[in-house]
């Protein structure tokens, strides 16, 4: 006894022990480790002398199977020990169902915002289009490739405001020509441009493209433009007759003053009214719209022919020319086509085609009977002699109220009491009643069907109509310096009209001057009223 | 008395430190409390071509003071349906019966118990009785009768023995 004893003491433990492994396929090898590490740190130095993997093995030792939370030396092993191991089964595949449940949360997040800008997008593509703008048509409208890259920066804010400041982006916003050059080479583009004479004016003007490409820098000032727009679309939607209005304003403003090459300038004016209805608002449309109204007025004061006695410029210019370049064609030898074809020339067929329709005529004669009336007269001249309830119209619409609050000088037109009353003066009235009363004649011979819906909402779009042709004539502000002249004979007063009428085959000095003061100038409704009064 | 107790304690310990430097496959022995030298504790690997592979079984082996001259007695602490191990786990193999002629008069004086025997020579024993069992002499009647008439069923549980006993680890 003594001696084992002695025996056992005579083998101090190492600090680093030798342990044998014996497997159960006979294989054997030793393993250097420390008594103090745990059960798991081992096996993992015993995996990288066999081919069995942490999990899967099975320490036994004395009897005991060791766990992997224990310490070698708690199951008394000691150097020159062996421990046998047994291959197990392998643990259940926990690691791996987490990293499937993570990975459809980070996929949404990441559609939802591309959907978003999408919907963004083509939003802004839209309404470009629809408005006509030259702003708003330099973001892709119809340019597939440019609404991509649009996309693409649009996403990142940081990468668009760093292309922005770089020094070729700075030299050029600095140059038009380089710019206008860069879009002419596109031939969607040109084709746009040349189809649309506003859209050069802006490409022409290097403060309008420098607030353009900051409108494009800054997100939040892009937002609120196209918020701006989307007010003004839904605005259209919810008035009667909204889309068909904007339509015939279109063939009657717009169609003409394609064909009159001549005055293509005095047309910029003309498409004012398209700019305040759909409300293109913000600082960019205030000052193209006056520059624009300041650029015509110039060009209408120094290509005028004549002087204009008028206090505002005549709204039918482009008519006239066009009616002129109609009229130069060789005249047919029936006097009715030759008449039927001047107004079908301005593009619209059907006011040619209704022309030969008893119903449309006696449509137009009611419509201008109601114009006339001189309750409705006094109601227009009430409305625009009383300020109050001019602000209150003013306030009704925010995209009238937007521009009144970002233009001043057009706030300072409208307190002005002289201005309001020599807008008010009856020779300027019976001009803007001239002019609706083309638009409501066009309108009536479309629906003859509805009538009496049609003088409803035709005494809504009155008031809407006399709004816009007040803005757009503000903004042609030389005209204020005109005089006045109340006592100017019918004869010079309609010269420019009776010389019309007699190329026309209208030879009766007497019944045209008639006709001209009934319709207030006008050469269509004269020529209506001189077929009807023959047909009689 | 005293001699004894110190000779089977000194031939015990030689025969732990042996199996701890030299270990024999198939099983792993050791104490169950190092105060203790009578009570081992021995984990049997289910041997292969067996129904029993694949299977850990843990045994207590408890030695008499009289070691060697009296044979241990081997309990299976793991469930163990076995025709020669009682439920309650108690191995009963011919080389754990005490020395001397067999009251019933089956075995020979030769296959009982001999202080030749050692730890090694019993777990070998055991692990050759699961592999082929003895069902003329069983110690719970009903594994035989199942080993020997319905070999499907025994097998079916041997095999649930066995998850079970993977399970444990």
């Amino acid at each position: 006894m003594g001696g084992g004893d002695a025996d056992a003491g005579g083998e101090p433990a190492a600090a680093q022990a030798t342990l044998h492994i014996r497997c159960t396929n006979g294989s054997k090898f030793a393993v250097r480790a420390d008594l103090g590490a745990t059960v798991g740190t081992f096996k993992a130095i015993v995996a990288d002398s066999c081919d069995v993997p942490a999990p899967q093995q099975r320490l036994i030792y004395k009897g005991r199977i060791l766990k992997d939370e224990q310490t070698l030396a708690s199951y008394g092993v000691e150097t020159d020990h062996t421990i046998h191991m047994v291959r197990g089964a392998a643990p259940p595949p926990a690691s791996t169902a987490p990293a499937a449940n993570q990975e459809p949360t980070t996929a949404a997040p990441a559609s939802s915002p591309a959907a978003g800008l999408g919907g963004l997008l083509q939003n802004l593509g839209a309404t470009g289009a629809a408005a006509n703008s030259g702003g708003l048509g330099l973001f892709g409208s119809g340019l597939p490739e440019l609404d991509h890259m649009q996309q693409q920066l649009a996403e990142n804010p940081n990468l668009m405001r760093e292309i922005m400041n770089m020094p070729l982006m700075q030299n050029l916003m600095n140059s038009p020509e380089l710019i206008r050059s860069i879009i002419m080479n596109n031939p969607q583009m040109r084709e746009l441009i040349d189809r649309n004479p506003d859209l050069a004016h802006v490409l022409n003007d290097p403060s309008i493209m420098r607030q353009t490409f900051e409108a494009v820098r800054n997100p939040e000032l892009m937002r609120e433009m196209m918020r701006n727009t989307d007010r003004a679309m839904s605005n259209i939607e919810s008035s009667p007759e909204g889309f068909n209005m904007l339509r015939r304003m279109y063939e009657t403003v717009q169609e003409p003053f394609l064909n009159a090459t001549t005055m293509g300038s005095e047309g910029d004016r003309n498409s004012n009214p398209f700019a305040a209805l759909l409300g293109n608002q913000g600082s960019n449309q205030a000052r193209d719209s006056a520059a624009n109204g300041t650029t015509t007025a110039s060009d209408t004061t120094s290509g005028a022919p004549a002087p204009n006695t008028n206090p505002l410029p005549n709204p039918w210019g482009p008519n006239a020319g066009s009616a002129q370049g109609a009229a130069r064609s060789p005249p047919a030898t029936n006097t009715r086509s030759t008449t039927a074809g001047g107004p079908g020339g301005l593009g619209s067929a059907d006011f040619g085609s209704t022309l030969g329709a008893s119903g449309g005529g006696s449509d137009a004669t009611f419509l201008t009977q109601v114009l006339q009336n001189p309750t409705m007269m006094q109601m227009m001249q009430n409305i625009m002699s009383n300020p109050q309830s001019m602000n209150q119209l003013l306030n009704m619409n925010p995209n009238v109220r937007n521009m009144m609050e970002s233009n001043t000088q057009m706030r300072e037109m409208i307190q002005n009491p002289e201005f309001i009353r020599q807008l008010t003066s009856p020779e300027t009235l019976q001009q803007l009643i001239s002019f609706q009363q083309s638009l409501m004649s066009q309108l009536g011979q479309q629906q003859t069907g509805q009538e009496r819906t049609q003088s409803a909402s035709g005494a809504g779009n009155v008031n809407l109509n006399t709004l816009m042709n007040m803005f757009s004539g503000l903004g042609a502000g030389g005209g204020l310096g005109v005089p006045n002249a109340p006592n100017v004979p019918p004869e010079e007063l309609y010269a420019t009209q009776l010389a019309q009428l007699q190329e026309m085959g209208f030879f009766d000095t007497q019944e045209n001057i008639r006709a001209l003061a009934a319709t207030a100038g006008n050469v269509h409704a004269a020529v209506e009223r001189l077929l009807g009064n023959m047909g009689q | 008395m005293a001699a004894t107790t110190s000779q089977a304690s000194l031939l015990l310990q030689k025969q732990l430190r042996d199996l701890a430097k030299h270990p024999v496959d198939g099983f792993s022995a050791g104490l169950v409390d190092d105060s203790n030298v009578f009570e081992w504790q021995v984990t049997i690997i289910g041997p292969p071509d067996t129904l029993y592979d694949g299977g850990y079984f843990n045994a207590i082996m408890s030695f008499p003071e009289n070691y060697p001259n009296s044979p241990p007695s081997v309990r299976f602490t793991s469930e163990m349906w076995h025709p020669n191990v009682y439920s309650d786990g108690l191995v009963c193999i011919s080389i754990l019966h005490p020395p001397g002629e067999d009251p019933s008069g089956y075995e020979l004086a030769s296959e009982r118990w001999t202080p030749v025997h050692t730890v090694e020579s019993i777990v070998l024993s055991i692990i050759s009785m699961l592999s082929s069992p003895n069902d003329e002499s069983a110690a719970n009647i009903e594994a035989a009768k199942e080993w020997r008439d319905k070999r499907e069923d025994f097998k079916k549980r041997v095999r649930r023995i066995v998850r079970k006993s993977q399970e444990m680890l």
